[in-house]
């Protein structure tokens, strides 16, 4: 039996040799390589190119954020308590003031030399700063926080809102006091060395304030607004003992108040690279 | 994916302490006893707060080299929050809109369609009820349609048919995105999860999927005093054993997490298969007298 299959199996091997031989298909050459890769490379690409696009993007929904933008949507906050309490204090500054003598107030008299408008106004901005820097609902405030914005930019914008809107009412009341001295007629207002007056200590406690919150936290920028406040007090006496120029207390209010523009600006870039939120955390107290 | 890569940070008395933790696309649901590490864990996720040790990846991203990137993407919404009350509906999605740098409005419109509040578009805040502000809080978070979204208790105060919109939302949401939700009762969510963690006295004691989570997690004995209003709040058929105790009352009770904080595992040696068999809930009997972890609480 065995010699048999061993005869078959060698005449099927014979007669598959040359159908095999043909069959057997010789190794790729190199070029037939390169032809490969080169039809497959565009499949890599694609391939490549769906998995850059798993990494994690910037939100497609979302603008590219903007100091603009922002300060417009914190204008849009509604901010009512805010509005109507400076509207408040503004309307007892104006009548608080006397036409005919606008430094001299009715209630305190000479009391102030300076009159009320520069002692209150930093007053007002200050509060309003601490009341307006974040929302006091810790969930709020966490919701308000998950934004693209770099964190402190936003805190910036508030303040800087709310910066305006005290200013904007000092502003107006300044023109109505300046309307009524102008009626009252006894006395010429000096309305640029008084508007400067508080506008150069409003500026610098603010600007003051901003600068260090952004640097050492809410608790030291309210200590160095105060004693900046403090400070122009004595800095007042003192120029109204030594009788200084009024030209030369003109320059030092407007000093004051380009100063406080350059510490806002300051404040401005720096809340702008304070991205890490253990950062924003030390410099908003949080 | 997110991975949480020995994640350390204190938490009181004790500490949110993780080694390795990966979060995959789809619907995580938290779980764990009130005062577990959920909310500080979510937290952390959405980068309100950093840890103290160990790195968070969100893919490839980290929370101090791309925190606007990272934010730009992320959805949240915390446990508890008062909204501005004075404020219309449609009012402070806009702001809240405009501060995520969404400033079509057609993306707010459409949400308040999805979450039938259309109606209360030009209500205030302040005149809605409990449960509609809970749910203008979830629309807050999906205002820009962020990648990750972390909810901590999203459906307090909503009624059932409010959870089941808000539900079927999400988990429509969830199947192209990677959303975590604490949750207190695995009811309504068991079926719509496709993960699950439990967090205990801040630690992982399970991850894995809804499957592994019905039949992985064994049954455990916990014991301890409780309140009484607690042990008011407890199922019956979890209940063990219970006797006065000055500081409350005792209890043992069954379940596969720990319900209530302060409790601690019994000995599972000795008393943990004596209680299970007990109550009939051996290895063997379980899947069929627990067909789903609902049933359990926490």
């Amino acid at each position: 039996m065995k010699p048999s299959i061993d005869k078959e199996l060698e005449q099927l091997e014979r007669e598959l040799r040359e159908p095999l031989k043909q069959a057997v298909q010789p190794p790729p050459s190199p070029s037939e390589t390169a032809a490969l890769i080169a039809a497959l490379q565009p499949e890599f690409d694609a391939l490549k190119s769906k998995a850059a696009i798993t990494d994690l993007d910037f939100n497609p929904q979302v603008e590219t954020p903007s100091l603009r933008k922002l300060l417009w949507s914190q204008f849009r906050l509604n901010r009512k308590s805010l509005f109507l309490s400076g509207a408040a204090v503004f309307l007892m500054l104006i009548l608080l003031v006397d036409p005919s003598r606008p430094f001299r107030t009715l209630l305190l008299g000479e009391a102030i030399p300076s009159g009320l408008f520069p002692v209150i106004t930093p007053i007002m901005l200050i509060a309003s700063m601490l009341y307006s820097y974040r929302s006091w609902d810790r969930g709020m405030r966490a919701v308000e926080s998950i934004t693209p914005y770099p964190p402190a930019l936003i805190i910036y914008s508030r303040m800087l809102m709310v910066i305006g809107l005290i200013v904007g009412w000092a502003l107006v009341s300044s023109i109505i006091i300046g309307l009524r001295v102008e009626a009252a007629g006894e006395v010429s207002m000096p309305f640029i060395p008084f508007l400067l007056q508080w506008l150069g200590i409003s500026m610098i406690t603010a600007g003051t304030a901003m600068y260090v919150m952004f640097r050492k936290g809410i608790t030291m920028a309210c200590v160095a607004a105060a004693a900046i406040y403090v400070f122009w007090f004595l800095f007042e006496e003192q120029a109204r003992t030594s009788g200084w120029a009024a030209s030369l207390i003109t320059m030092m209010d407007l000093a004051m108040l380009v100063a406080g523009a350059i510490f806002m600006l300051r404040s401005y870039y720096r809340s702008r690279s304070l991205s890490v939120a253990s950062s924003l955390d030390r410099g908003t107290g949080r | 994916m997110i991975t949480l890569d020995q994640v350390y940070q204190p938490l009181g008395s004790f500490a949110l302490s993780i080694g390795r933790l990966q979060v995959r696309r789809g619907l995580t649901l938290l779980v764990g006893a009130n005062g577990a590490g959920k909310t500080t864990l979510l937290a952390l996720l959405a980068t309100l707060e950093m840890p103290s040790r160990g790195t968070i990846l969100y893919r490839q991203r980290t929370a101090d080299r791309d925190l606007p990137l990272l934010r730009s993407q992320i959805g949240y919404v915390p446990s508890e929050i008062e909204l501005y009350e004075e404020m219309t509906v449609f009012r402070l999605l806009s702001y809240l809109a405009e501060l995520k740098g969404v400033y079509r409005t057609e993306r707010i419109e459409g949400l308040l369609r999805d979450f039938r509040l259309e109606e209360f578009r030009k209500v205030k805040i302040k005149q809605l009820s409990q449960g509609i502000r809970r749910r203008v809080t979830l629309v807050q978070s999906l205002l820009a349609a962020p990648y990750y979204l972390f909810l901590d208790e999203p459906m307090n105060a909503m009624d059932s048919s409010e959870r089941k919109m808000a539900m079927a939302y999400l988990t429509r949401y969830a199947a192209e995105r990677t959303v975590i939700a604490a949750v207190h009762e695995l009811n309504e969510w068991e079926s719509s999860a496709d993960h699950i963690i439990w967090l205990d006295c801040g630690k992982v004691r399970f991850d894995g999927d809804r499957e592994q989570w019905v039949t992985g997690l064994p049954l455990q004995v916990w014991e301890g005093v409780i309140s009484v209003d607690q042990f008011g709040a407890c199922p019956e058929r979890n209940l063990i054993l219970f006797r006065e105790h000055p500081g409350g009352i005792y209890v043992r009770l069954v379940g596969k997490t720990c319900p209530f904080p302060g409790l601690t595992a019994a000995d599972p040696n000795m008393e943990d298969a004596y209680f299970v068999r007990r109550l009939g809930l051996t290895d063997n009997s379980r899947e069929s007298k627990e067909t789903s972890a609902n049933k359990l609480f926490f």
